[in-house]
């Protein structure tokens, strides 16, 4: 029995000590003496190389609530009624909300006609802030610099972006009752989407 | 292999020997099986250490390779620690749109050539469908083995810059040891940001302005220690007097009331070793900035 036990052991003590390498070798990189240099001494390649940084995240900082919660944080907030679309393409629906308060309230409300609820896969999305209304002369001054559009739609003033982000087919910002609605859709035409903006309407639980 | 030897050999003899050469064979064998049963205690020991050691590894080989699988991207990996602005529940009568805290500078040291860390604090001006901020901080950005940047940056990510945004570095470096106080601040009533940094909170070292940022009004606050490296040493991070202001004619100037202290990563596979605490200063118990601090450090080194 003894003759087993011992080989078994010493095979175990070389496995974890082979396991434990990792740990030791970080260990030693961060023993070696590091020469702290400054921005103007080394070239303008290697600080580009330098990824951005980045703060995380809605699905990350935030909370996953319902429907019901929102109207009732939104009403609380400063009695802002929110305003959601009621028609939408064929088989999608709200598959959820993402929730923060920061300075306002801020909510992402998620859509897909796939279940899908990370809103930065999913195919339609609102972010839901409640502002106040916009500055109407820089709107316009950034919509020339930008060639953005800026419409009415239902009276409400509508910006449709000229430069989307590569994911999305059309990125709109809209303002209703003081409440900025940016919306991104991955799937859907700039026509689809104003189709779905003249459908909002208050939402009542 | 001694059977498929043992059949290649037994093919190679003509048919007339095959009997006599299963005799050799079997003889062959027998000694074989003989010498095994004399084989002495360490050779026995020998043989089974290699085998259970072949078992062992056939057991942590998936773990080895689950985890060579799990390797740290350092373009989009990243691990947070930090404290994330709570707002109030019910609207104010203004807005605020500056944000400043005090952060030490440590020395924050990458494990790895081209990772980095970094301490922050941002303003967030949009979340969804892209997520677009005004930041600064410092960092250390490693470069060689003996050899690492230590800098001052300011940066902007909306939608006239996207998706790779625009950072700017100070020529003056940061001072391992000094604290500096952050500033990120909306200019009145405009879609420009002002960022100031200053040693100890009193002489200005650097000060940068971003213009025309589309989404412009803050929605969010962050204050952070970030790393794409999950090794980065953080040492010991420490953020104290957070705050933010109003603009306009009454004006006010407030700690963080609320906040929640979180770690995050996108990489919870591999996970995390960070710690945060709100900490104490005990010599001076009355001091106000007591519940806008904290510090982080990791435990991967201690």
């Amino acid at each position: 029995m003894r003759s087993r036990v011992i080989p078994f052991v010493a095979a175990l003590i070389t496995v974890a000590l082979i396991v434990s390498l990792a740990p030791v070798g970080m260990r030693a990189a961060k023993r070696t003496t590091i020469r702290y240099v400054s921005p103007t001494e080394v070239s303008e390649n290697v600080l580009d190389n330098i990824p951005m940084s980045k703060p995380p995240d809605i699905t990350i900082v935030g909370e996953e609530i319902s429907l019901q919660e929102l109207v009732e944080i939104m009403e609380k907030w400063d009695n802002v009624t929110i305003y959601l679309p009621t028609q939408l393409p064929d088989g999608m629906e709200l598959t959820t909300i993402w929730f923060k308060y920061g300075v306002y309230p801020i909510a992402v409300v998620v859509y897909d006609s796939h279940g899908e609820r990370n809103p930065y896969q999913a195919e339609f999305g609102i972010q839901i802030v409640p502002t106040g209304p916009p500055d109407l002369s820089l709107l316009r001054e950034l919509c020339e610099e930008y060639g953005d559009k800026l419409i009415q739609v239902n009276g409400w003033w509508v910006i449709i972006h000229e430069k989307v982000p590569s994911s999305y087919q059309t990125v709109v910002d809209v303002w209703i009752d003081g409440v900025w609605y940016a919306i991104g859709a991955r799937t859907l035409t700039v026509e689809e989407v104003i189709a779905i903006i003249q459908s909002m309407r208050p939402v009542e639980m | 292999m001694f059977v498929v030897a043992l059949h290649a050999h037994t093919a190679m003899v003509s048919g007339d020997k095959v009997a006599e050469t299963l005799t050799e064979q079997s003889t062959l064998l027998r000694q074989v099986l003989s010498l095994y049963g004399r084989m002495s205690v360490t050779v026995r020991m020998l043989r089974d250490y290699l085998f259970y050691l072949s078992i062992l590894s056939l057991v942590f080989v998936p773990v080895a390779t689950a985890t060579a699988s799990s390797e740290v991207n350092l373009e989009t990996d990243r691990w947070w620690v930090g404290y994330y602005y709570l707002g109030p529940e019910k609207a104010g009568e203004q807005i605020a749109d500056l944000v400043s805290g005090y952060i030490e500078c440590v020395p924050i040291t990458p494990p790895v050539i081209n990772a980095f860390g970094v301490e922050w604090i941002s303003i967030v001006t949009q979340y969804f469908p892209k997520p677009y901020w005004v930041q600064c901080g410092y960092g250390i950005y490693r470069i060689s083995e003996q050899e690492a940047v230590i800098f001052f940056y300011a940066e902007r990510m909306d939608k006239k810059t996207a998706p790779k945004g625009v950072r700017n570095f100070s020529e003056v470096a940061p001072v391992l040891g000094y604290t500096y106080k952050y500033i990120v601040c909306r200019i009145y009533r405009s879609n420009d940001y002002h960022i100031v940094i200053q040693k100890e909170g009193v002489e200005q070292v650097w000060d940068y302005k971003f213009y025309d940022l589309d989404p412009y009004i803050p929605i969010d606050y962050v204050a952070s220690v970030e790393t794409n490296h999950y090794g980065t040493d953080i040492y010991v991070s420490h953020f104290y007097d957070l705050r933010y202001r109003t603009s306009g004619r009454r004006a006010y100037s407030r700690n963080w009331g609320a906040h929640e202290p979180k770690i995050e990563t996108n990489r919870w596979d591999i996970g995390y070793w960070f710690c945060l605490d709100e900490g104490q200063l005990g010599d001076v118990p009355d001091d106000p900035t007591i519940h806008y601090q904290f510090y982080a450090w990791n435990t991967l080194y201690r």
